[in-house]
């Protein structure tokens, strides 16, 4: 038991930020990263050391993650949770002075990234975390998905593709000429 | 390099996956396409604004806590389903010597021993109850009488508490918590009151019992607008509700006939039928 407890306290917080980019919801993230322990706990026998350990973790809680995206419970909480403004993360930009303005306009952004990203499917959703905030290489998500590169790059392209038609009306806001 | 090519590189480029040849290739390519470059410039500034995406931290204790949650977690799951773990010796619970078809064998066994047991005890035993409770019904007269309005009455009390507590919980259900499974067994629950109302109203036919009878009514009017509910009416339930229970005050007249009934019928220690003659009185 010293040892899982060693592997879980080493994976805990990568395990947790991926449920989180996965779902966008904190305590759907907090739940689901101790599931995935649980799961981990529970399949230890299989873990046949082909892969690698991260690829196979990582591959638990995405599996875990997508299987919860897809389950009734998630879609009703989803219902109850679009007209609550709670669940945003706290507005910390050191950087700017948090003016009544700038906290309403910081604000405005995380809705429309987190809607951006609710607008991907799961699988593009799946691999664009991975690549762009986990900073995992293509191969790695291959592997951790179970599918072939070339999919992977075909997901992540069309994710980035969508991406950019949802934040299209920011693009002139952050320099790009019309 | 075509810009087909080019663009099938653009996800590789971004994040520092492009080989030294195809780097140079592509670098290139933009240096000498504008739309192409565009098109980069395009995706990275998209790729900049998700970069300033916050994330919500989760709080130090549930840090703290962690293992202490999750190892409670196991094994309470281990109390729930011990089949589920591994250890061997928690699966092989049967003796190894007993064959599998004995336990179907004995399966069969214990049933029929309990059909038999039934036709030969409680079959028997059924005109006596029957006669034991025709007894009960016959007595005198009088008896009879009280000791149905008693039923009757007993029966209002627990209909007209258990409207009372749907529409409490309805009525003050906080906006948005009730589920469309909350919705149904309340739906369920008005449906059984209307039938019991339909009962009640019929039987309670003394002249005293004549408010009882009202509120009965008054509750199946707003019982009935619950039960055939649908969320496309638009207009939300607990509303509904408030607006029918408020119009007759139907919380307050269950509570002042709750009060009436405490006072004037007759307690569990003190039900005779002399007792109630003294408190018509």
């Amino acid at each position: 038991m010293d040892a899982f407890r060693q592997l879980v306290e080493s994976s805990k917080t990568k395990v947790y930020w991926i449920a989180y980019d996965l779902t966008g919801d904190r305590r759907d993230a907090e739940d689901l990263s101790q599931d995935v322990f649980i799961k981990v706990f529970h399949s230890l026998d299989g873990f046949r050391g082909d892969a690698k350990w991260s690829t196979w973790l990582y591959r638990i809680t995405v599996n875990a993650c997508l299987d919860y995206l897809k389950s009734p419970a998630r879609k009703t909480m989803q219902l109850k949770n679009q007209t609550a403004s709670e669940g945003l993360p706290a507005i910390v930009e050191p950087h700017e002075p948090l003016t009544p303005d700038r906290i309403t306009e910081s604000r405005m952004i995380q809705v429309n990234i987190e809607r951006a990203l609710d607008r991907l499917s799961p699988q593009e959703r799946s691999v664009f975390v991975l690549r762009h905030y986990h900073d995992l290489p293509l191969k790695q998500i291959a592997d951790t998905l179970s599918v072939a590169e070339g999919t992977v790059k075909s997901y992540l392209f069309r994710a980035i593709h969508r991406l950019q038609e949802e934040l299209g009306f920011y693009r002139n806001e952050f320099g790009e000429k019309p | 390099m075509t810009c087909e090519k080019c663009r099938e590189l653009f996800v590789d480029a971004r994040y520092g996956e492009l080989g030294v040849v195809d780097g140079a290739a592509f670098k290139e390519h933009l240096s000498s396409c504008t739309a192409c470059a565009s098109d980069y410039e395009r995706m990275q500034r998209t790729l900049e604004i998700m970069d300033r995406r916050l994330r919500s931290e989760p709080g130090e204790a549930f840090w703290a806590s962690y293992w202490e949650n999750l190892h409670s977690k196991m094994e309470s799951e281990k109390e729930t389903s011990p089949l589920r773990t591994h250890s061997p010796k928690m699966i092989r619970f049967r003796p190894a010597l007993i064959p599998a078809w004995a336990y179907g064998v004995a399966a069969v066994l214990l049933v029929a021993l309990g059909i038999y047991l039934g036709r030969s005890f409680l079959v028997r035993q059924a005109p006596d109850t029957g006669r034991r409770a025709n007894v009960s019904i016959v007595g005198t007269g009088a008896d009879s009488a009280f000791a149905s309005r008693q039923a009757v009455e007993r029966q209002s009390d627990e209909y007209l508490e258990r409207s009372k507590v749907l529409l409490i919980g309805l009525v003050n259900a906080p906006a948005g918590v009730s589920s469309t499974s909350n919705l149904a067994r309340q739906q369920h629950i008005s449906r059984e009151l209307i039938r019991q109302a339909d009962y009640l109203k019929t039987t309670l036919k003394e002249r005293d019992q004549q408010h009882l009878r009202q509120l009965i009514g008054d509750l199946e009017v707003v019982l009935m607008q619950l039960a055939n509910y649908s969320v496309e009416n638009g207009v939300p339930l607990v509303e509904l509700v408030k607006q029918g229970v408020d119009k007759k005050s139907i919380l307050l007249k269950i509570n002042v006939e709750q009060i009436r009934a405490l006072g004037s019928r007759p307690g569990p220690a003190a039900k005779t039928p002399k007792n109630n003659e003294k408190s018509k009185i």
